[in-house]
């Protein structure tokens, strides 16, 4: 039970935190998005668990302990969301270059053109 | 090749040095460039070196296109050969900066592109001219690269990771669009063969390098091999490019 009220505790933080940083506009719009539906459904996890919601699909997987599901659930899913994380940084990156290349290139045109 | 149509070839020719702090050098390389290469457009590609590379680039008589931020050597040389294709250059060579390479030899990379038998044609030091020794340590990494870039791109290459290169107008577009990154000159030999373009070898003449020491070593290296690796047995191998 005492782990139920951690998990709720720890939840209603994240949503916090959440909520500060999106009317803080330090969090971009779909990223926003991601991380309120993280905290709405830790949450309703820390509400559901304890009655029990979850046995029947935890056992089904063959999971003893419904709250390792969760566990399992949320390590896949930070898996994911750190990959995506990857490749946003990989395509911002090579967005950089580009932009770097650019400015150097009309910054020599600028230099070599003849003065007035 | 003439004599004239070696000349006539310079005068459409853009040299690209990629140049990361090399203030000490960079002024004695250029002015070989343009004695060796008489007609040719320099431009320094100035990789955001917080020395004195750009001031003497511009005194030496080099274009200069300095970045505002340090891109690393893939980024550095791809900017080159952007500014060679905007300017409506024919042919590119890329010469680095710190002195490594005699731009005497330059016309030897040129014949086989002028006559239009190769779209891209990279120097080795290992064809028999010059007598360049490799530090025993790297022998191994260069046999295993010279297997893997060998198997990817169909033919024999015996320098892979040399940065004297010459290129004609084909694959300077390409270029301009996709190059590697981190390590470029392994990869984008493997990369120029899959655009169906012809990359040969020729023997040019190095010298040690006068200044400063080489950027891979220790840790790095190894990194820097399996880096090569997959980006030769992953990265060129699907080409599906965005």
């Amino acid at each position: 039970m005492k782990g139920d009220i951690l998990a709720g505790i720890i939840s209603v933080v994240l949503l916090m935190v959440t909520i500060r940083a999106i009317r803080q506009r330090r969090l971009m719009e779909t990223h926003a998005v991601l991380w309120l539906s993280v905290s709405v459904v830790t949450v309703l996890l820390s509400v559901a668990l304890p009655f029990g919601a979850f046995t029947p699909l935890a056992h089904f997987f063959g999971i003893a302990y419904p709250p390792d599901m969760v566990l399992v659930f949320g390590l896949f899913f930070f898996a994911l969301f750190t990959f995506h994380l990857s490749v946003s940084m990989s395509r911002l990156a090579a967005r950089e270059r580009v932009l770097a290349q650019e400015i150097a290139l009309v910054r020599e045109m600028l230099n070599s053109e003849p003065a007035p | 090749m003439t004599p004239e149509q070696l000349a006539d070839a310079l005068t459409r020719t853009c040299v690209v040095i990629p140049a990361f702090n090399e203030g000490e050098s960079i002024g004695a390389v250029v002015r070989a460039v343009y004695e060796h290469m008489p007609g040719a457009t320099v431009v320094v590609v100035n990789d955001g070196s917080t020395d004195d590379t750009e001031a003497n680039a511009r005194a030496a008589g080099a274009n200069v296109v300095s970045l505002p931020l340090n891109l690393g050597i893939g980024g550095a040389v791809q900017t080159g050969y952007k500014f060679a294709v905007r300017r409506g250059l024919h042919f590119a060579v890329q010469v680095d900066g710190d002195g490594q390479h005699d731009p005497r030899e330059a016309p030897h990379l040129f014949a086989s592109l002028v006559r239009g038998e190769a779209d891209m044609v990279v120097g080795s030091r290992w064809l028999g001219r010059g007598d360049y020794v490799a530090p025993r340590n790297r022998r191994f990494a260069m046999k295993f690269l010279e297997a893997l870039v060998s198997w990817r791109a169909g033919s024999r290459f015996t320098d892979t990771t040399s940065g004297f290169r010459a290129l004609n107008r084909r694959t300077m577009e390409l270029f301009a669009e996709h190059y590697p990154s981190d390590f470029p000159e392994v990869e984008s030999i493997v990369l120029a063969h899959h655009h169906g373009l012809r990359v040969t070898e020729v023997p040019v003449k190095m010298v040690a390098r006068e200044f400063g020491t080489s950027s891979i070593t220790g840790l790095r290296s190894l990194y820097f091999m399996i880096r090569v690796t997959v980006g030769l047995l992953v990265g060129v191998m699907g080409g599906e490019e965005k």
